[in-house]
């Protein structure tokens, strides 16, 4: 369903033209982050925790410094002791501290797998050999992993140095409660004793790993001059750069970042837990040094998305009016402190809604778990999870389609949303409404075969971008742009361009640069590449024009201000000049046409999405099957509407699996006791059905094309709209995910 | 620990190389040959990133050591396309946009010409379960099994006797 | 010009108040103003506050204030 409201039509945006990078990467020649080799490369090794929680008394490296092979050794005593403040890498400040700690311990291994040493050896097998002689001497701490034991008086406290943020007193003891922070709006209490229903529920979610299939992997090489180059896979090569230089206390000059293919981030991957202890191999060994996690690895020691505790109380009138709403949160954050989740989880939580009186707070806990980090929408498809189920629960009570009751609350053009901001040229109705048109909608349900609905939003963002288009000698199009391409940006960044100067899709070839050799641009993440770095392509596509619109007017002794721009060449009446014709002239004319748009814009809306789920029970088993799915999205417009399907697909199986299938388990010991495919077990294609993604097109006036960002809002409905299936096929409300067959199973005994 | 030297062929060409005991036929298409095309998601056999086939059975290759490919016939993404054809299994990811960040990608093509091999019309369960073996984290699948799908459907045309 | 000033900010910097009525010529200068009331505010701003003006972030300090109705004042967000 394509039905932009401005009717406007465009040659090749909404197209679905081959991507320009996918030749080599169906062929196998793309390289990746675990791809890249240097000449006289090292191979790297990291020794981690085998404990939870411990103190560090001391590390003796000497057997293994002595080992042949073995060109270096670093601890947490070869990182500078002063790294602090904080990095502007993304749309959140990065503490220096905190990331240089993540990335090796000091004093104290906050999780299982946190780094204690690495080696640099001529191969692999020799560095893996050389870290069983470091010897540790730990002495281990008593360790929480569990979000309410982490704030039980008298158990362990992790940081003797972190209190409380966001209390109305100065807090005087150390907590693991890092930070609390709220949102009020008039008087929930008020509102909710005078609700004609109020759902009163909690809600759990488990950790669950952004998953994707790429391990994290760099090369570092540094030199003796005190410059140094990284190549690496990252959402953001310019934050990477930022971190790994405030870590080790070089110059962001002195530091270029190559960006290599990416295998999938998902919010994952924009941070540092290698190239800094890369870097420090290779100044000490005076070679490059490769660093590469192992599956294992990636689950222990890297950012998790927070498990929640959650508890609500949602009130409504006899309309289906939410009238009150008191929301409460604890999210897991794991080791360190930093993690944001919590205020985008308070601020996302009824974003999309109208909801008078809400008092929302949220807290982040720490337990010896990995540090949590991003993971698409990050903060919001828990609280969504408990906002939607209850929204659900008081529809049944007052005997509304859920889908009406949705529509008379949700937010509307000029409605103030829940971080306060007005809102502009939202289609959170529209989508609604195809959603309940939709056939799906109607369709028949087998036996044991229930339906769910919910939504979802995301603020979406703007953020830094770079991005220079030039003319190539025969007229051909080069822009260059500083955003990993990771999963189609290339293709819409060429059609954006191509689009702008009137040419074919073909003519235009896109680069991702490296840190050296285009503007800073943030990274590839928060919904905002298309937006923000394709709204830069589109300025430097229009400054070439300017541009060539002058050399034209040279070329045929005419005023430019008489020239026209029109299908790829300038137009004095009769006269026409091909961009092929204007770039060869262009050495009479004033020399090379390129031009480099450096921008920040705002002007970035939310998205939005409703997700129709219809799942079968096995009464014997308790086993779900999704049979089939449907996701609506307000997605601005669709540049390559392939690859907007696919973030709508993709986010909605992630959300799925988070239902379903997927958790962190973790031993008494404090071990993760599922750190592999195997038994974190994601979907895969057999337990999936289609997914059919509906894009509803509501342009954002602000975007030369319409475009709003798209990538993070399809995560947040399926959590709620699995479990609202479920409670249809069985008449259980189940707060607690995942959904597995042996908890469903038990339930349905119980209510037997 | 001496090294083994095994000799193999890889997508019909000789080759020879040096290999630890323990090395797996991964990191020996990987490191010696030079053919990252082949990936690396789990070392564990779960995610299918590493599928190549061997004497023509779809294997994982971190699960296969280096030295056992001595004397047989090993097929990777490499070999996929014949020169610059491609394959309709890749042409049709491609037309699908059946691929995002793309580092699954070379496992399920192989995966998926190894069943097209054998099963020219497969239904979409069965394109469904025989790459069960294979994690996409960025699709969905959805567009995976559809370009799967038209490729056999491409393929049978092709085949048909005209 | 109302402020609209959002949590935490409000507790943190402006003893929970979280209406202010001020004029300024850009968000430069806002953030001058309200750094002279609680001092620190300005470099907190810089690394973790994002402005919306009249329901438009904007995310360049030196634009013009002239004539905006509502400033409000919230953190910023990360994405994955
Ligand atoms: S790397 Fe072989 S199955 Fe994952
Ligand atoms: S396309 Fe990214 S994992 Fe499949």
């Amino acid at each position: 369903m394509n039905a932009p409201s401005d009717q406007k039509t465009f040659r090749l945006v909404g197209t679905r033209p081959i991507r320009p990078d996918g030749i080599e990467k169906v062929t196998g020649k793309a390289i990746y982050g675990p791809d890249f080799v240097a000449p006289g490369m090292l191979h790297g090794a990291v020794l981690r925790s085998p404990h939870p929680h411990a103190r560090i008394r001391g590390i003796d490296t000497r057997r293994a410094e002595a080992l042949a092979g073995v060109k270096a050794v670093v601890t947490g005593a070869d990182f500078p002791g002063g790294a602090e403040g904080t990095v502007a890498g993304g749309e959140t400040p990065t503490d220096l501290k905190y990331a240089s700690i993540k990335c090796m311990a000091r004093d104290k291994v906050f999780f299982e797998g946190h780094a204690v040493a690495a080696v640099a050896a001529t191969s692999a097998a020799v560095a893996e050999e050389a870290l069983k002689l470091i010897a540790v001497d730990y002495e281990v701490l008593p360790h929480v992993t569990d979000i309410e034991e982490a704030l039980r008086p008298g158990g362990p406290i992790l940081h003797d140095d972190v209190f409380t943020q966001g209390l109305a007193e100065t807090p005087t003891t150390p907590s693991n409660a890092s930070l609390r922070f709220a949102m009020t709006r008039g008087d929930a209490e008020q509102a909710l004793g005078a609700a004609v229903e109020v759902y009163t529920g909690r809600f759990t979610l488990q950790p669950v790993h952004q998953g994707y299939i790429e391990p994290h992997a760099c090369v570092a090489s540094w030199q003796a001059d005190g410059q140094g180059q990284i190549w690496c896979s990252t959402q953001g090569h310019f934050s990477v750069r930022a971190m790994t230089a405030g870590i080790l206390g070089m110059s962001i000059a002195s530091i270029r970042v190559m960006p290599l293919e990416i295998g999938g981030g998902f919010g994952g991957k924009t941070t540092v837990y290698l190239e800094p202890v890369a870097m420090l191999l290779s100044r000490k060994a005076g070679r490059p040094v490769r660093l590469a996690m192992q599956r294992g690895d990636i689950f222990r020691a890297s950012g998790p998305a927070p498990g929640a505790v959650i508890d609500i109380r949602l009130g409504a009138l006899a309309d289906g009016t939410l009238s009150g709403a008191d929301i409460e949160f604890k999210y897991n954050g794991g080791g360190l402190p930093g993690a944001y989740e919590v205020y985008s989880g308070v601020m996302s939580t009824l974003s999309c809604y109208r909801v008078p009186d809400a008092n929302v707070v949220g807290w982040n806990v720490l337990t010896n778990m990995p540090t949590v980090h991003a993971y698409r929408a990050p903060g919001a498809p828990q609280t969504y999870f408990a906002v939607e189920c209850a929204i659900d629960e008081l529809a049944r009570r007052l005997g509304i389609d859920p889908i009406d009751m949705r529509l008379r609350n949700v937010l509307r053009p000029g409605d103030t949303d829940g971080r306060g901001m007005t809102l502009g040229a939202i289609g959170y109705a529209e989508t609604l409404e195809a959603t309940k048109a939709h056939p799906h909608y109607a369709a028949p349900l087998g036996p044991n075969q229930g339906r769910g609905i919910a939504c979802g939003s995301w603020g979406n963002y703007g953020g830094p971008s770079t991005a220079a288009v030039s003319l190539a000698e025969d007229g051909s199009i080069l822009v260059t742009e500083g955003n990993p391409d990771i999963g189609g940006s290339r293709a819409a960044m060429a059609m954006m361009a191509a689009e702008t100067l009137g040419i074919a899709y073909e003519k235009v070839r896109v680069t991702v640069a490296d840190t050296s050799s285009i503007g800073y641009s943030m990274g590839t993440g928060g919904s905002r590449t298309t937006f923000a770095t394709g709204m830069a392509v589109v300025q430097a596509a229009e400054a070439v024009i300017e541009i060539m619109k002058q050399r034209a007017a040279q070329m045929l002794g005419a005023d430019a201000a008489g020239i026209e721009w029109r299908d790829g060449a300038a137009v004095l009446g009769e006269q026409r000049l091909s961009i092929a014709e204007i770039a060869a002239k262009s050495g009479m004319t004033g020399g090379p046409i390129s031009a480099e748009a450096a921008i920040h814009p705002g002007g970035f809306l939310p998205g939005f999405g409703a997700h129709i789920c219809d799942l079968e029970i096995d009464p014997e088993t308790g086993h779900t099957t999704v049979v089939r799915y449907t996701a609506l999205q307000d997605v601005g417009r669709a540049i390559h509407p392939d690859y907007v399907e696919g973030q709508i697909q993709g986010g909605a199986v992630q959300g799925i699996g988070w239902a379903l299938n997927e958790a962190y388990v973790y031993d008494r010991e404090g071990h993760l006791d599922n750190a592999g495919f195997l038994d974190y077990r994601m979907p895969v294609a057999s337990d999936m059905p289609m997914i059919e993604a509906v894009m509803i097109e509501v342009p954002n006036p602000d975007h030369p094309y319409g475009v709003k960002g798209v990538g993070e809002t399809p995560i947040v409905p399926p959590l709620a709209a699995v479990a609202n299936a479920v409670r249809d096929a069985t008449g259980l409300r189940i707060g607690d995910l995942p959904l597995s067959p042996d908890r469903i199973y038990a339930r349905l005994q119980a209510a037997e | 620990m001496s090294k083994l030297l095994v000799s193999t062929t890889v997508n019909g060409d000789a080759q020879e190389f040096l290999c630890d005991p323990g090395a797996t036929l991964l990191e020996a298409l990987r490191e010696q040959l030079g053919l990252t095309g082949s990936k690396e998601g789990c070392g564990s056999g779960d995610c299918g990133a590493c599928t190549v086939v061997l004497d023509g059975n779809m294997v994982c290759s971190c699960l296969v050591l280096a030295a056992e490919a001595e004397g047989r016939q090993v097929a990777t993404i490499e070999g996929v396309a014949e020169g610059s054809m491609l394959h309709p299994v890749q042409q049709k990811f491609l037309e699908h946009g059946a691929l995002q960040c793309g580092f699954c990608t070379p496992g399920f093509i192989v995966a998926a010409k190894a069943l097209l091999d054998h099963n020219p019309a497969p239904s979409e369960s069965e394109v469904r379960y025989w790459l069960a073996g294979n994690l996409c984290r960025c699709t969905g699948y959805d567009k995976i099994v559809r370009a799967v799908m038209d490729a056999a459907a491409q393929l049978r045309q092709e085949r048909m006797p005209a | 010009m109302r402020i609209v000033v959002m949590p935490p900010f409000d507790r943190e910097f402006f003893g929970g108040s979280d209406r202010l009525e001020l004029e300024a010529d850009s968000l430069f200068a806002l953030v001058g103003k309200l750094d002279a009331i609680a001092p620190g505010f300005a470099a907190a701003a810089e690394s973790r506050a994002a402005f919306a003006v009249d329901g438009v972030f904007a995310p360049v300090w030196s634009a013009s204030l002239a004539g905006a109705g509502e400033v409000i004042l919230l953190p910023r967000v990360a994405g994955g």
